[in-house]
């Protein structure tokens, strides 16, 4: 290879490379070496000392972070495999449809919207006196809601508005995956007599197992990471739901770093969520790899 | 929420509510534009996510090149780095950036808003994909002839991607019109509000007022341009996206 070409890729990379270290290699590091330190963020830096494990005692003390924890858990949990089912469901059923583009355009457009317009007019919809769910209920008869009040009822809630958003995302890649699939594998099953469920069950599943283990964890990853939407849909400045229902992990480190300016326990809180994200990621990989009987 | 933005104060509270505007009134489209300053804010989107834009194909793109094309110490490293961040939660980047931006002096500027966004691993990946289609003997034909590597790529990669390049401009410009948690945390003054803080500002105010008309009106006017212009490239984005996991649609 030329002269050049030896060293042009380093240029090429370059960018990439400084703007990788800076805003991704050194806060990484950073958060972990801030968790371990005692410092005052409206002090200079040299004020900083050394804390050992200080900050982990005190989150690990802490009701809220407890709770974060929890409610997070239990929105990913349940919210994304629903999420995936029904992003499933629909691909299969919309992807020979004559029109089926239109529907598939009209349900991946929550997914471009912003989520600040969506819970917005969400928050509009789970209005207790003046929103339309209450309204349609009240007409056929069942009781009016506190949708996002109750603390019962104020998660689920959200998970609702987490699953319209997403649903469609969830579609469009599960079509990429099933238009993949050669159609011969379904000519052969045909000629062996096979019905659709059956094909259905023994051919289309298996063969998306990858995609829907790439679609799962990736969106577990994100769900942990719910913040816009919880945001809105709690009162904002009082976010934090009913009784702390909706108090999810992103959250509560918000609240810890720039409300009270406990950075060093924010980042305690950073560095643990984020071992929660990690162990959940590889439950789920393990989970999902293994049913494979290939 | 379409039909709700042209209601009066008086009708969208009624109880119970009624489905179709009475009489469908503009002002209130009017009145949100002033009072919230979507004008301003709109400004601030556009001028950040457009920055943001040419950066992110800027760089993806020589990047992109480099991995496709070159075979250089270290590659499956950096390119194992870059995955990685994809994966990874961005709160564990997020005080330290934070920080980053307070000591930059960038609080509350565009530069907060576009510099941590300006290289994008999604871009890369996207972009690298792409590039590793054109083959091999066009660059090398040039590289006989005598043309400098920065040469080749502007020349001739860089016209040859253009489909990639609208498909990751569009995508780009998606993520960065909508987000809003990264503006939230970096902009304190109403004149730098990007849309979605704008809206949200619009959302606080209107919490013990009950502007619900003046709401639904702004997220009208933020949510139906974006609208349209999804519906009209929806097939360009999807190709985005399932282009970086490598697939063909």
């Amino acid at each position: 290879m030329p002269y050049r070409a030896k060293y042009s890729p380093y240029f090429f990379i370059s960018p990439a490379l400084l703007h990788f270290t800076i805003f991704w290699l050194f806060p990484i590091i950073f958060t972990f070496v801030l968790s371990f330190m005692n410092w005052n963020p409206l002090s200079p830096l040299s004020s900083m000392t050394f804390a050992g494990l200080k900050n982990y005692e005190a989150i690990f003390n802490s009701e809220e972070f407890w709770i974060s924890v929890k409610n997070t858990f239990y929105f990913a949990i349940v919210s994304q495999p629903i999420t995936m089912i029904i992003g499933l469901s629909l691909a299969l059923l919309l992807k020979d449809i004559k029109g089926g583009s239109i529907f598939r355009t009209v349900i991946f457009l929550p997914v471009i919207t912003s989520s600040v317009g969506i819970s917005m007019i969400w928050s509009w919809m789970y209005n207790p006196t003046y929103g339309i769910i209450n309204n349609v209920f009240s007409k056929i008869g069942l009781p009016k809601v506190n949708w996002l009040g109750e603390p019962a009822t104020a998660l689920p809630s959200i998970m609702v508005v987490d699953i319209w958003m997403w649903a469609g995302y969830h579609m469009v890649l599960f079509l990429a995956g099933l238009q993949s699939i050669p159609p011969d594998l379904y000519d052969a099953a045909k000629v062996d007599g096979a019905t659709g469920i059956s094909i259905t069950r023994h051919i289309t599943l298996p063969l998306l197992k990858p995609i829907a283990l790439f679609v799962i964890v990736m969106s577990t990853i994100g769900a942990l990471q719910i913040f816009d939407l919880v945001w809105v849909l709690s009162g904002m400045e009082y976010a934090g739901g009913p009784a702390m229902s909706t108090l999810v992990m992103v959250l509560e480190m918000y609240k810890v770093c720039f409300r009270r300016l406990l950075f060093t326990e924010a980042s305690a809180m950073a560095v643990v969520f984020f071992l929660i994200v990690l162990i959940l990621c590889i439950i789920e990989f393990k989970l999902m790899k293994g049913g494979e009987y290939a | 929420m379409i039909l709700s933005a042209f209601k009066t104060k008086e009708e969208i509270l009624r109880i119970p509510p009624t489905f179709f505007p009475e009489k469908p009134v503009f002002d209130n489209f009017f009145i949100v534009w002033n009072f919230a300053n979507l004008g301003r804010a709109f400004l601030n989107s556009l001028i950040v996510s457009l920055s943001t834009i040419v950066l992110v194909i800027l760089s993806s793109s020589i990047a992109g090149f480099a991995f496709a094309k070159y075979n250089f110490k270290g590659r499956n490293l950096f390119f194992m780095m870059l995955l990685s961040t994809l994966i990874l939660p961005f709160f564990i980047t997020l005080i330290p950036n934070y920080l980053l931006i307070t000591w930059f002096g960038w609080q509350n500027s565009y530069w907060a808003l576009i510099i941590p966004f300006c290289v994008s691993s999604y871009g890369i990946f996207l972009m690298r994909q792409y590039v590793s289609t054109i083959p091999d003997e066009l660059l090398d034909s040039a590289r006989v002839d005598g043309s400098s590597e920065i040469r080749i790529f502007w020349s001739i990669v860089l016209p040859l991607c253009k489909p990639a390049m609208s498909v990751l401009a569009l995508w780009t410009f998606l993520t960065s019109w909508n987000s809003f948690f990264w503006p939230f945390i970096v902009i304190s003054s109403k004149e730098m509000y990007t849309i979605p803080l704008a809206l949200i500002s619009l959302q606080q105010s209107s919490l013990g007022q009950r502007l619900y008309h003046l709401c639904m009106a702004g997220v009208a006017i933020a949510t139906i341009p974006l609208l349209i212009f999804a519906i009209i490239l929806q097939k360009w984005l999807i190709k985005g996206m399932s282009g970086a996991l490598g697939l063909k649609l």
